[in-house]
């Protein structure tokens, strides 16, 4: 049970990290793009 | 409309994650050959479906749609450039979960297997084509570029695919989609592995549309500045 513990923490946590760098990139060019249209 | 289902694409994938992830842990039965390594079949087969498949057939079909004169647009190569590295993300997830289960019922972590070989090449060529991408050049020349590299990269999908039953290898054949179309899993497992295959299939749809937008945002700003450039460059009384 604990390999498959380790399968499931391993794609959980990756899918997570992935989604909120996703998340962190889309509103710092939101942020860049405000700016320069002002 | 559009904007409401984007909106709620990503609350409906991750309910369905954790859906697929309480089913697969919790409810469904252990098999009687594999025991509870079976349970890792609710998220490795999903994982290489959605890069194999969904991503890199996307990456292929967007690139195609680039490179043909008639559907020329930055479009494709944005979305090209989205689905591969979500693709790549998911391809090298689809690499570890099956090393441990490798390990539990081949007893190796890796083995130079025909399927297995085959997707850890097609993983490194396309961070290539990512690598690829970084080269300094013209948008258009470096979509061109891009565009022949996803598509040469892409024609390692079918030989994953047919490995199996190509050559002699360790990695099993397909459980729901074999040669007589008659599924080997059964009740609650077989609606939890296709529950798996909807959960990431949304999980992908929505990181590409995330990575699209950034992308899209990203080059506005470069048309922005060539502009500038160009309206100074006009203002100098340079004919252009």
């Amino acid at each position: 049970m604990s390999y498959v513990i380790a399968g499931y923490t391993i794609t959980l946590v990756t899918l997570g990290a992935y989604t909120l760098s996703l998340i962190v990139r889309l509103r710092k060019m939101r942020a860049l793009g405000r700016k320069n249209k002002s | 409309m559009r904007r409401t289902v984007l909106r709620l694409l990503g609350p409906i994938a991750l309910v369905l994650v954790i859906a697929d992830v309480i089913m697969g842990l919790f409810v469904t039965p252990p098999d009687v050959v594999q025991g509870e390594i079976v349970r890792l079949v609710y998220i490795h087969p999903a994982l290489a479906w959605v890069a194999l498949y969904v991503a890199f057939g996307m990456a292929a079909l967007c690139s195609v749609l680039y490179l043909w004169p008639r559907t020329r647009s930055m479009t494709f190569d944005y979305l090209a450039a989205a689905a591969v590295e979500v693709g790549v993300v998911f391809t090298i997830l689809t690499l570890i979960t099956g090393s441990i289960w490798g390990r539990t019922t081949w007893g190796v972590w890796w083995t130079w297997d025909a399927r297995l070989t085959s997707t850890a090449l097609l993983a490194v060529m396309f961070m290539g084509y990512l690598a690829l991408r970084r080269v300094p050049a013209d948008p258009h020349v470096r979509a061109r570029r891009c565009a022949v590299v996803a598509l040469f990269a892409a024609v390692d999908v079918p030989i994953v695919h047919f490995s199996v039953i190509w050559w002699q290898t360790l990695h099993q054949g397909a459980t729901v989609l074999n040669s007589n179309l008659s599924p080997t899993i059964h009740g609650s497992m077989a609606w939890t592995l296709l529950l798996s295959f909807v959960a990431f299939t949304a999980a992908y749809a929505w990181m590409v549309i995330a990575r699209y937008r950034i992308e899209v945002i990203r080059h506005s700003g470069d048309t922005q500045e060539l502009d500038a450039a160009v309206e100074a460059r006009k203002a100098e009384g340079v004919a252009l």
